[in-house]
């Protein structure tokens, strides 16, 4: 029976672990919304409101309503599948969550696919000679990239390519389907700003794990039967290096859900970063509260992932 | 006398020759008030105007300030104006042909023939009434229901192009009151379609129609096929794109990914003179305020509001906002060009000595200069905030603490919660006509006073002012406010400043109203340069 097979008990268990930490989390962010200052109805009625007006229409709403009330309604449209609408716009929230979220995980990837096809080669490269020169110069190099924080290089970037050189749009988005290339280029600041940070750590993290797998006993034979350094690095050091860069991987998602925050408000890229900000500041409860939930079962599915790539990876691993 | 709000004869002539020649023929006069070199309007083409933020609600009852880039410039798209106020402060026709009085107590609304809401009702007298009478009624949450309400029994339907309104009151001012306070008409049909205010689609008879809205994204409109006003609107496309950063905003414009954004020149800095780009002054003159808490805390005390005058020097406050130098502090409410402006009454320059006696008499009557300075958290703000705590941390016997909240939450925490002694507001108010502004700041009902400020004086002047038609009697009353002012110190001015509008250099047709905001039909894309 499909039930029984090891890994799909593994991933259901860690799913069902997930489930106490959603309701938790879709909870929090209930509890603190009502704990923000301002209201969607302060918001809707503007400035010039009555605060009569605004208790008025925050009652229309049911934003007046006691937190563990107000959870429990979403949380049992939730189970009918019913996202709601967002406040302002009356857009379907399932609708907009899908395209937005789209637009993160199109920049999460490709960030995270450069951040490989940088750091894992430069790292095979340089793990090879460990102590020479281009080694200490990209030790150097990746210490400054990992020092920098993501707010510092979206300035920086933005102003080198949007504004100096031209070459990349300072914001917006351009659909996949509309216009490919115009889409690439779209992506193409948030992703550098993202990788770069993400480049270092992978270069970091794999340099470190194949210097230390070239030391092993089976590396030194592959050494004396005289294999060539590439066909060791690919078909021993590789395998062997990839359990700690999945996790890496998985640590580098949570990194760049996070670094979308601030990398879609710069460039104002509509992702799920850009969007809860949004969300938060205009009180729009059905749009946060549908991508808290979106990023909940996102960290538990990618953890989960990782634990199970694991054992794909390495045979010594067993799968609970 | 007679309150003019003239109507516009472009349309009709436009129609009559068939002409696109003689509707350019109109544009000049619109293009040197908009300060922008705009050559022979051309049709077709698209714009994207970038906002900082995204508009919550499509009801026309609901007028929150018609700056650049507010809700009202866009909802101004699809609803127009009923009327404008021009750039020298006076009204003009807008989706009406005009709304005139010839004592100041009876109003007369004439409506234009033929024009029609995007679902096919007809624009007239019957609808505005509806809109007037759901914007007093106390269910539709309107801000300005305590205004309309005062004066909507006073509707009389005469047909369906003409519309009059007897006041309880003469008010010189009513028709700028309904171009800032209630100028959105809607199709009836569609509010009363609306279960929720956030239901209610944009249904009017504006130059534009709403075809997408990505909810903090921006919109798309495209022209209104059957405007009252063509050739107008000219551009085919407009967009609305929302970008909350400043800096990404202007980076946007600069490298050509959208048309114009408003903001001041110290924003701009080098920008504005990035290839392809110009500004455009939007003349208006607007000034910096500051709100005093007259309901609890050490402001109560007129000495205190004062001292907080004599002990900053207002021009460096201005440059430490602005990173920009050159300011002069203004003298009153209203800017030395206003015809009202009365050099007798100037406020305070800065004496610290004499604002370190006023703190030191403050300490003894037991009223210590303790306060809260709230201001919120874009760089601007903080500047000032941090200049602010510096300046009055040098002097004696005070002490402020530094408060910044989210810009989103800076109403509540000043005007609902009244939780600050000073509260600083980051954009100006315009000021070059009179009302309905000056009476939102200091009237004790005013909307705009967040600090509460309360003046039997104050209130008998601005109702003196509003009630004449007398030119030199307007002067008097005006007079008296001014003298308040510089002597109550309702609120704290600091600065005096005119928007700029960052424009790509082809953008023409620029007409600002009313606060800042662009009148929307007048805008299009010129086939060459019309923008230094």
């Amino acid at each position: 029976m499909a039930s029984d097979h090891p890994y799909l008990k593994a991933a259901a268990r860690r799913l069902a672990a997930g489930v106490p930490v959603f309701l938790v989390v879709t909870f929090a962010a209930t509890a603190l919304s009502s704990l923000a200052p301002g209201s969607a109805a302060q918001l809707i009625l503007g400035e010039n409101a009555t605060p009569e007006q605004i208790a008025s229409l925050n009652a229309q709403y049911g934003y007046n309503l006691p937190v563990i009330e107000r959870y429990l309604l979403w949380l049992g449209k939730l189970v009918r599948g019913d996202l709601g609408l967002t406040l302002y716009s009356q857009q379907p929230v399932a609708g907009l969550l899908f395209d937005r979220a789209a637009v993160t995980f199109e920049i999460a990837f490709l960030a995270m696919g450069l951040s490989l096809l940088v750091g894992v080669p430069l790292a095979m490269v340089t793990a090879s000679r460990p102590g020479g020169a281009i080694d200490k110069a990209l030790l150097a190099v990746t210490s400054v990239m990992l020092s920098i924080p993501t707010f510092v290089t979206v300035v920086v970037l933005g102003f080198l390519f949007a504004i100096v050189l031209r070459w990349l749009p300072a914001t917006g988005w351009v659909r996949f389907a509309e216009d490919p290339l115009g889409n690439l280029k779209s992506a193409a600041l948030p992703v550098l700003c993202l990788s770069v940070h993400q480049a270092a750590s992978f270069y970091r993290v794999s340099r470190a794990e194949f210097v230390s797998v070239l030391q092993e006993d089976y590396v030194l034979v592959a050494r004396a039967k005289g294999l060539p350094t590439h066909t060791i690095m690919l078909r021993h050091a590789f395998r062997a290096a990839m359990p700690q860069v999945l996790t890496v991987m998985g640590l580098s998602m949570t990194y760049l859900l996070g670094g979308s925050f601030i990398v879609e408000s710069y460039f104002a890229v509509p992702g799920i970063g850009w969007t809860v900000l949004s969300a938060v500041n205009s009180h729009d409860f059905p749009v946060m509260q549908a991508i808290l939930s979106l990023t909940v079962v996102i960290f538990v599915v990618v953890f989960m992932l990782v634990d199970l790539g694991y054992a794909l990876i390495d045979p010594r691993v067993e799968v609970a | 006398m007679m309150y003019r709000m003239k109507t516009s004869r472009r349309s009709r002539l436009a129609v009559l020759g068939g002409s696109l020649l003689l509707a350019l023929a109109a544009a000049p006069g619109l293009a040197t008030r908009a300060g922008a070199q705009t050559p022979a309007p051309v049709s077709g083409g698209t714009m994207t105007i970038i906002n900082g933020s995204d508009i919550t609600s499509w009801d026309p009852a609901v007028t929150s300030g018609t700056f650049p880039g507010g809700p009202m410039d866009v909802l101004d798209s699809v609803y127009g104006f009923l009327v404008y106020i021009d750039t020298e402060g006076k009204v003009t026709g807008g989706m009406a042909e005009s709304l005139t009085s010839t004592d100041a107590v009876n109003w007369t609304l004439k409506l234009r023939k033929g024009v029609t809401f995007s679902d096919g009702s007809a624009y007239d007298a019957d609808a505005v009434k509806f809109n007037w009478d759901r914007a007093a009624d106390p269910a539709t949450l309107a801000p300005t229901q305590g205004w309309v309400s005062s004066w909507n029994k006073g509707i009389s339907v005469v047909d369906p192009l003409t519309l009059t309104v007897k006041l309880p009151t003469a008010n010189a001012n009513f028709a700028a009151q309904v171009a800032e306070l209630a100028p959105f008409i809607a199709s009836p049909a569609a509010l009363k379609a609306a279960e929720k205010k956030t239901d209610i689609k944009p249904v009017g008879a504006g130059a534009f129609v709403l075809q997408t809205w990505n909810q903090g994204v921006g919109m798309t409109l495209t022209r209104n096929p059957k405007y009252w006003d063509q050739p107008r609107p000219y551009l085919e496309t407009l967009k609305f794109a929302v970008i909350p950063e400043t800096n990404s905003r202007i980076a946007t414009v600069v490298q050509g990914g959208a048309t114009m954004m408003a903001g001041y020149m110290f924003q701009f800095g080098n920008n504005a003179t990035a290839p392809g780009v110009g500004t455009v002054k939007v003349p208006m003159r607007g000034i910096y305020r500051a709100y005093f808490n007259q309901v609890k805390g050490p402001f109560t005390d007129v000495r205190a509001r004062e001292a907080f005058y004599l002990a900053i020097d207002r021009a460096r406050l201005m440059q430490a906002l602005t990173q920009t130098g050159g300011y002069k502090p203004p003298k009153s409410f209203f800017g030395e060009a206003s015809p009202w402006f009365d050099p007798a009454y100037a406020l305070p320059a800065a004496d610290p000595k004499k604002a370190q006696e006023l703190f030191n008499a403050l300490k003894a009557d037991g009223k210590p200069f303790d306060i809260k300075v709230v201001t919120y958290t874009n760089s601007d703000l903080k500047r000032l905030g941090a200049y602010v705590q510096q300046v009055l941390s040098a002097y004696d016997n005070v002490k402020a603490t530094l408060v910044e909240v989210e810009q989103a939450n800076h109403p509540t925490r000043c005007k609902t919660q009244l939780d600050f002694d000073v509260c600083f507001e980051g954009g100006v108010v315009v000021s070059n006509g009179a009302e309905p502004v000056i009476s939102n700041l200091m009237s004790s009902k005013g909307s705009f006073n967040w600090g509460q400020y309360k003046s039997d004086a104050m209130d008998a002047a601005l109702a003196e002012a509003n009630s004449t038609v007398d030119p030199a009697g307007i002067k008097a009353a005006y007079a008296k406010v001014q003298k308040l002012v510089a002597t109550e110190y309702p609120f704290y001015i600091f600065g005096e400043e005119t928007r700029f509008l960052l424009v790509r250099n082809n953008t023409g047709g620029v007409v600002p109203s009313n606060g800042g905001i662009l009148q929307k039909q007048f805008l299009f894309v010129c086939p060459d340069v019309c923008v230094k």
